[in-house]
């Protein structure tokens, strides 16, 4: 944790009392507490029992975690993550639950053209390829360069070789019409969702920040959705609680795009977790389940 | 990035190594590219299809080795590739030799082995390559991916 205790500033508390009503307090509470460590399986080296088996025979205590059978939460190790000789095997990555929903939701098949077009570090980038079982291709774009090598690392940790890193804005998808038959637009965000992570960020809180980024995801989401295929999906997911930066730019996208429409995400365990008027996405909050605040929407390019 | 084809004479050269040196038989399908000076990586034939003159790519497919026609040095993917089909010059480690080399250490253990960089197996799986100097098994993983302590 990068400060000793959270700072919520008032008008921090007042915008989310807004979204929230009376369960601000209890957001606030849920925002203190840390996280619950969680590992994702790379099941193209290891099944996920046999980690699990393995990691208890040296005193790991892990847990499923509920909405997808290759992860597990922490509940007690006797290294830290990062030093396990199974994480330098690439047999497990160490992701947030919610993290995992992206990919899921996007389920590529075997032979698909993929865009990840924010995927520095990773973690979804090497999800995609191992539920791709490195077949077909992901095409995993950053912007900073500065984050392509620890994108390139993971990549390589995990054993993933169906990807092409590349380095650029992602607006310049824009470019090659209909090429993809997926794309993963996980967005740069004022990461809210992430307070329990780096209480840094609740002291960050500034309309400025969400607005100017709710710009970006704008931009990115027009130019990507040029670059995807008649009948193809893009996943729009953010790891922040704004309206503006989620569910407004959603609906703003439907509005201003006739080929564009939205797919209710049925995914086991969040059925009450939806967005706000916006029941066909996956809205969480850190208060109403143990997990870093997210937003997930599905969207359908018409054929 | 710059990517070139291997010609013939080096491709063949290490499909020799790669059979004199672990009994591998490399797939011919492999497409192999040389990504920087001496590191060759196996491209899938489906990036072809993608506008990669206009991408800015870094880095694609997966590296194989370090390779000159002296010698040949696996990297961690390719000793976990050629490893797996491997029947010479795969040394078995325990996992205190394992967790020691992943640490940057040198490990004192007889090879009798003739290959110049030998493959480290693991109970955990496969940790890369060691250099092979007959009582000693020499560090090969990179610093930056070396682990600092195990606690």
């Amino acid at each position: 944790m990068s400060s000793k205790k959270p700072i919520f500033k008032d008008s921090f508390k007042d915008y989310f009392s807004g979204l929230l009503g009376d369960e601000l307090n209890d957001f606030i509470e849920s925002c203190k507490k840390p996280l619950p460590e969680s590992i994702r399986v790379n099941k193209l080296k290891i099944l996920p029992l046999d980690l699990k088996k393995n990691l208890e025979s040296k005193g790991w205590v892990l847990e499923n975690v509920p909405f997808y059978d290759s992860a597990f939460i922490v509940k007690k190790r006797p290294i830290s993550l990062g030093n396990a000789l199974e994480h330098f095997l690439g047999q497990f990555y160490v992701q947030e639950q919610s993290s995992m929903i992206p990919p899921l939701v996007l389920n590529p098949g075997l032979n698909d053209v993929v865009l990840d077009a924010c995927a520095s570090p990773g973690s979804k980038t090497t999800q995609l390829s191992e539920m791709m079982k490195n077949a077909g291709v992901i095409v995993a774009n950053d912007l900073g360069i500065g984050r392509i090598s620890i994108l390139s690392a993971n990549i390589d940790r995990m054993g993933c070789r169906n990807v092409v890193v590349s380095n650029g804005d992602g607006k310049r998808f824009g470019n090659h019409p209909n090429f993809f038959d997926k794309i993963l637009l996980d967005a740069p965000c004022t990461g809210y969702g992430a307070i329990r992570k780096d209480w840094s960020i609740a002291k960050m809180f500034n309309p400025k920040s969400y607005k100017f980024l709710a710009n970006i995801q704008k931009s990115l989401l027009k130019t990507c959705w040029k670059s995807l295929n008649p009948g193809g999906e893009l996943v729009y997911s953010t790891c922040t609680l704004t309206k503006e930066e989620n569910e407004d730019n959603v609906v703003d996208f439907l509005n201003s795009t006739p080929d564009a429409k939205i797919e209710k995400i049925n995914l086991k365990g969040f059925e009450k977790h939806r967005g706000i008027n916006l029941n066909e996405a996956i809205r969480i909050w850190p208060h109403r389940i143990d997990m870093e605040g997210f937003f997930i929407a599905k969207l359908v390019k018409k054929k | 990035m710059r990517y070139s084809e291997l010609r013939k004479r080096e491709r063949n050269k290490i499909k020799e190594m790669l059979f004199e040196d672990y009994g591998f038989s490399m797939p011919n399908e492999w497409m192999l590219y040389y990504l920087g000076k001496n590191r060759v990586w196996v491209l899938k034939e489906d990036f072809f299809n993608l506008p990669l003159d206009k991408l800015n790519v870094e880095v694609m497919g997966f590296c194989l080795c370090y390779f000159d026609f002296k010698m040949l040095r696996l990297s961690f993917n390719g000793a976990q590739i050629v490893g797996e089909n491997a029947n010479k010059n795969v040394l078995e480690i325990s996992i205190k030799e394992a967790e020691e080399l992943i640490r940057g250490f040198n490990i004192e253990k007889e090879t009798n082995m003739g290959a110049e960089y030998l493959i480290l197996k693991s109970p955990a799986g496969i940790i890369g390559v060691g250099k092979n100097h007959k009582t000693r098994v020499l560090c090969q993983i990179n610093k930056n991916r070396r682990i600092r302590n195990l606690n």
